[in-house]
Parts: structure tokens; C-alpha cells; sequence
């Protein structure tokens, strides 16, 4: 397993390489210069050039991309060009609210597509799954930014069983108030599509032949769904999740928008509109590393459910 | 406040809401206690210039100001297409300006939250004028007539070409907000009346600011607020050597050059308000510039919060703020 591991990080340095000189060179094309905003309204050419002087975007590309490079391996992106505040200290104190959201939203949509998805292979083709597979077709045509506009109306403004936005610096107390509307939210759109394609995980393993054997040998439907079905089910749910987790990411920069949550999702936002560059390739960079360990881990994941699955050694 | 040391409030929390329902709303449950009132929320919050009967019975207090801004069209006059002091080029700047119409954008943009002023010195700043009658008010026949004359005719696509017969386009530059894809809108609906093709260049704002400032925008609705309550916090922005600054209409022109730098000699006083009046005037028959509206503040304030006096320019009230706990509502 350790030998697998170190492997597997050695084959991430230069997927990474890769990736930062794609940001690299994406953020130069696209990303604009922020001097002029900075410089304020008053400001002269001279002063123009002196900010650029000091953001380091006159300097030869070459040279940009080198500091860029010597900025990841310690760390240090720098400093935000909106705001001065130091990049690592954003990402610091912005990383654990958005973990606030993710992580029981991650956890939450696995338990309710997993049980709904068995529940409804459990009665496939009944009412219950043809309603659930239509609600679920709905749900998933209808944008997040529509959920969250009439979600803070209706439940949070008209109803009052939510603040409308806000954030706590007690955990507890964000988890229980602040963070509930979000996630609730977040689940109903996350959760449609994941249903579907768990269900058709499930309903593939119930048409094998070991099910049908199981099933020959007198096991219980519980038994055939819990025992076997689902184990094997898992495989192509964990490879999933591991890809979930930047995806989740995609929506938080709606959601913290809206419920002015003060994450990584709102400040990749605000930074964007600023052509905080800085802040912007820093973020892209994480949500890249978020990508390749989600990987890692579904593949760590596999072999815990997969008992035929061996790290490193003969399968 | 009277008789109270100040500041008063240990901990000020800015918050900057980048929705603005996410804004209304979270004021209206108690969440903030002040909110600037998005031009969008106004016919929510406000009948005419007046508070609804609803959250005046809240307790909730409006602080109602006209802000020392403008908001004014302007063309770069160093345009290869609509630039330059031809009559020809004058005539359909002045016509394109003509083609906007204010009070729409007023009702539609603004919600009512405007109102038209013609003169680049906005009311509250030293050397404006509430006089001053613009020369290019929204006047589409007018427009089209000035058009005619000077030989911009229509094409088989019922679109009009320069006089040499080349085509006519105008590029307008916005930004990728919500409000500006209105403005955009409104824009194409004022050049169809005119039966100029209409081009959208949508650039994120440092990119806006960076193309005006190296002359690349050929048209753009701009926005000024006063840093200082003089006039000249405004004429300077089409100023010839302030090019590449603040002039993002790219004007430069002697005459009005060397009035301007008279002013700059001259203490506020009727006479530097006359040549002011010259400037102005000298902007709207060159068609550099059409001023469009200025813009009114509206604050809402719950009933515990104490203290808090609009101002036009200063931004820090914060010190001279107060809570009532009393009031204010258990979280």
C-alpha cells in the first residue's frame, strides 16, 4: 500500500506540472491586468506602471512563470491584488467554511442517493420508481441559482425557519443554523442526478447471476440488496466520489455567493471579478490538487470495497 | 448620540453582498441593521420618494440624498469611425447621443431612482448648474433628420452607411453585470432608432478601465463621483492631457483646453461658473459627451440603530453610530 502511494505521487508531479502551466498561461492570456483598477481614479500613467512594477507583470513571462513555480513549491502565493491580504491566509481562514458546507453536503447526498437509489431498485418499474425517476428529471432541469433565490424567500424570509445568509465563528452553531438552508439546497439539486446513475448501478448488479443465485438459495431481499447487490454497487459509487468533491466545489461559488457564506467559493468570485489573478490561479490550482487526491482516494476507496482490488501487488 | 463618547460600537461588520435579493432580504428579517437600497429594490422599499407604509410601521428609517455623481455617454474622439471634427462626424455623434432616451433609462434602469441632469456637475457640487438646458435631449426625429443631411443613407439592409458608403457600426462597451446587459438593451433599442447596426464589447471592469484609458472604447456609458464637492472634480475628466487618465473620451481640443486651465486659476465664483457653462456646451456640440442622470442614495436603517446621518461624500459615518440593544432582536 505505502509503495502504491508513493507511486501514485510520483505520477501527480507532472499531471500538476502540467496543470500549472496551463494555468500559467491561461490566467496571462485571459486573466488582465488589475493595475488600472488599483491604481484608482485618479492616477496617472506613472503610476500605472509602478503598481505593474509591483504586482511583477512587467517582468519577462519566463521570469513571471519561475516566481509562479517557486510560489507553489513553498507555498506562498503572494499577496492578493485586491486586497494585499496574503494568499495562504485567505485560503486559511476561507477553506474551513466552505468545508462547513462541502463536507455535510458530500455526506449527506452519498446516504440519500445510496438509500434512495436501493429503495427504488427494490421496486423498480412501480409507481414509486417512475415518480421518483420524473421528480428526479425535474429537479435536475432547474438551475441552483433558481433553488436558492426562492429557497431564502420562501424558508428563510416568508416561513423564518432560516436566517436569509450569515455565518458564525462557532462551528456548532454554524452547522445547525448558518449552513442547513445551503446544504438543503445543495442536496435537492446534488441528489437528483446522483440517484439516477446509483440506480443504475444497483439495477445492474440485481440482473447478475450471483444475485439470481442468492436469491435461489432463499436470501431475503434486504439481504440480496444490502449483502450483495450494493457491495458491488459501490465500486463505480466510490470511483464517483472521488470526482465529487471539485464538482461540489463548482457549486459553492453559487451558494457562497448567495448566502454571503465568506468561503473559498465567494473569494474565487470576488477575486475574478478584481482579475485578482493571484488569488484566481492559487484557487484553480487547489481545485486541480482537489481533483487528482479525489482520484488517489476513490482508488484507496476501491480497495477496501473491492476485496479483489490489491494496491501495488498481484490482483 | 448627544452626551456620548464615539465610537460607540466596538466592532463595525461591512459586509459586501454581491446579491442584492440576498441583500433585501436578509434587512428585512433583521439580519443587517443598514443596507444601501439596490436601484432593483426601490419599488419594494419606496412609493415615489417616500417609504411604504409597511416598514415605516417597522420603524425602519429612510435617509434619502442626491449623490454628487453623473452618469454620461461618451465616444472616443480619436475613433477611426466616429472620432475626429468633421461636420460629418460631429453631426452623428450628436445623433447618436440625441437617440438615447434619459427618462427610460431612468423608469427602467434606475427604477426612479435618477433623474435627468444635462450638466457634467452634478447638484451638491460646487459650480453646478440647475439651469442648464442641454442641446442634446432625447429627440430620435431630430436625430434622424441631422442623419440624412450630412449623407449617412440607409443601405439595402435598411441600415445607414458612412457618407463614403462604408458600413456603420457602434461598438458599445459594458461590463458582464446583470444591470449592464439592460444597459445593452437599451442601447440596441436607441441605435435601431436611428438604423445604426449595433456592436455589444462585453469586458470585465479593470478591462473596461484599461481599454478607456489606452483610448480603445469607442462608446461607453461612464460614471463619475465626486472625490472633492468642486467642479473641477468633473471638468477635468475631458481634459486634453488628461488622456490616458481620466479623459476616456480621449478629447483633446485647444480651445477648450485653455478655458479649462483658466478655471483651474480661478476661485468658485460666477465667473468661473460662465466658462464652465462654455465647456459644458463646448462638449455637447462637439457630441463628446451627453450627460445622462444623476443618481439618488437611498439608506434603510432598522429603528435600533442611532445616529446615522447620510452624508453626500464622506463614507466613514461609522463612528458616530449606535446600537440600542433594547430594540434590536434576539438572535
Amino acid at each position: 500500500m505505502i509503495a502504491y502511494l508513493i507511486r501514485r505521487i510520483w505520477q501527480m508531479i507532472p499531471t500538476l506540472l502540467g496543470v500549472v502551466l496551463l494555468v500559467f498561461f491561461l490566467f496571462n492570456w485571459v486573466g488582465g491586468d488589475p493595475a488600472y483598477v488599483l491604481a484608482g481614479k485618479m492616477a496617472s500613467p506613472e503610476d500605472i506602471a509602478n503598481i505593474r512594477h509591483q504586482l511583477g507583470i512587467d517582468r519577462p513571462l519566463w521570469e513571471q512563470l519561475w516566481i509562479f513555480i517557486r510560489q507553489i513549491v513553498s507555498g506562498d502565493f503572494g499577496d492578493s491584488w485586491s486586497t494585499h491580504e496574503p494568499v495562504s491566509q485567505i485560503f486559511r481562514t476561507r477553506l474551513g467554511p466552505s468545508m462547513t458546507l462541502l463536507i455535510p453536503l458530500m455526506i449527506l447526498e452519498t446516504a440519500v442517493a445510496v438509500l434512495m437509489a436501493l429503495l427504488v431498485s427494490a421496486f423498480r418499474g412501480s409507481l414509486l420508481d417512475r415518480s421518483l425517476m420524473v421528480a428526479s428529471t425535474m429537479v435536475m432541469s432547474i438551475s441552483l441559482l433558481v433553488y436558492i433565490i426562492v429557497g431564502q424567500y420562501v424558508f428563510a424570509s416568508v416561513l423564518g425557519w432560516f436566517p436569509v445568509k450569515g455565518w458564525s465563528q462557532q462551528l456548532s452553531q454554524n452547522l445547525t443554523t448558518y449552513a442547513v438552508l445551503p446544504v438543503l439546497l445543495g442536496l435537492l439539486v446534488s441528489v437528483a442526478p446522483s440517484l439516477r446513475l446509483y440506480r443504475t448501478f444497483i439495477l445492474d448488479e440485481v440482473g447478475q447471476d450471483y444475485v439470481r443465485t442468492a436469491r435461489a438459495k432463499g436470501a431475503s431481499n434486504s439481504r440480496v440488496l444490502f449483502r450483495h447487490s450494493l457491495r458491488n454497487a459501490l465500486i463505480p459509487i466510490v470511483t464517483i466520489l472521488g470526482l465529487t468533491l471539485p464538482g461540489l466545489f463548482g457549486g459553492a461559488l453559487i451558494t457562497e455567493t448567495l448566502f454571503n457564506y465568506p468561503g473559498m467559493g465567494l473569494i474565487t468570485v470576488q477575486a475574478v471579478q478584481n482579475n485578482d489573478v493571484n488569488t484566481v490561479m492559487a484557487a484553480t490550482l487547489l481545485i486541480a490538487l482537489m481533483t487528482i487526491t479525489g482520484n488517489l482516494l476513490a482508488d484507496l476507496g476501491l480497495s477496501f470495497v473491492d476485496p479483489r482490488v490489491r494496491l501495488g501487488g498481484k490482483s | 448620540m448627544k452626551g456620548k463618547t464615539i465610537p460607540q460600537i466596538d466592532r463595525i461588520d461591512i459586509q459586501v453582498i454581491e446579491e442584492s435579493q440576498s441583500a433585501w432580504l436578509s434587512f428585512g428579517k433583521g439580519e443587517l441593521d443598514m443596507i444601501g437600497l439596490a436601484g432593483q429594490f426601490a419599488p419594494m422599499a419606496l412609493t415615489g420618494d417616500r417609504l411604504k407604509p409597511a416598514l415605516i410601521q417597522r420603524g425602519i428609517r429612510l435617509d434619502r440624498l442626491i449623490d454628487p455623481s453623473i452618469a454620461y455617454y461618451f465616444i472616443n474622439q480619436q475613433d477611426p469611425v466616429l472620432g475626429g471634427m468633421s461636420r460629418e462626424r460631429i453631426a452623428l455623434r450628436r445623433a447618436i447621443f440625441m437617440a438615447q432616451n434619459d427618462e427610460e433609462m431612468i423608469r427602467v434602469i434606475h427604477k426612479g431612482q435618477a433623474f435627468r441632469n444635462a450638466y457634467p456637475i452634478p447638484d451638491g457640487v460646487e459650480g453646478s448648474d440647475p439651469n442648464y438646458r442641454s442641446v442634446l435631449n432625447y429627440n430620435p426625429r431630430e436625430a434622424n433628420h441631422l442623419l440624412d443631411q450630412m449623407g449617412y443613407a440607409k443601405g439595402p439592409d435598411g441600415y445607414r452607411r458612412l457618407p463614403d458608403g462604408k458600413p456603420l457600426s457602434v461598438r458599445y462597451t459594458t461590463s458582464l453585470s446583470s444591470q449592464d446587459r439592460e444597459l445593452d438593451e437599451m442601447m440596441k433599442k436607441s441605435l435601431d432608432r436611428l438604423s445604426i447596426h449595433f456592436e455589444s464589447e462585453k469586458l470585465k471592469f479593470p478591462e473596461i478601465i484599461k481599454a478607456e484609458r489606452q483610448c480603445r472604447v469607442q462608446m461607453r456609458l461612464s460614471g463619475w463621483i465626486a472625490d472633492y464637492p468642486d467642479g473641477d472634480n468633473f471638468m477635468q475628466l475631458w481634459y486634453g492631457p488628461h488622456i490616458h487618465e481620466n479623459n476616456g473620451s480621449c478629447y483633446q481640443d485647444p480651445v477648450w483646453d485653455r478655458l479649462y486651465e483658466k478655471t483651474l486659476t480661478m476661485p468658485a465664483s460666477l465667473q468661473r461658473d460662465t466658462i464652465y457653462r462654455q465647456l459644458a456646451r463646448l462638449l455637447e456640440l462637439n457630441g463628446v459627451t451627453k450627460v445622462s442622470t444623476s443618481h439618488i442614495r437611498n439608506v434603510l436603517s432598522q429603528p435600533w440603530l442611532l445616529g446615522y446621518k447620510a452624508h453626500p461624500i464622506l463614507p466613514s459615518v461609522w463612528s458616530y453610530l449606535d446600537i440600542d440593544d433594547t430594540q434590536r432582536p434576539k438572535p
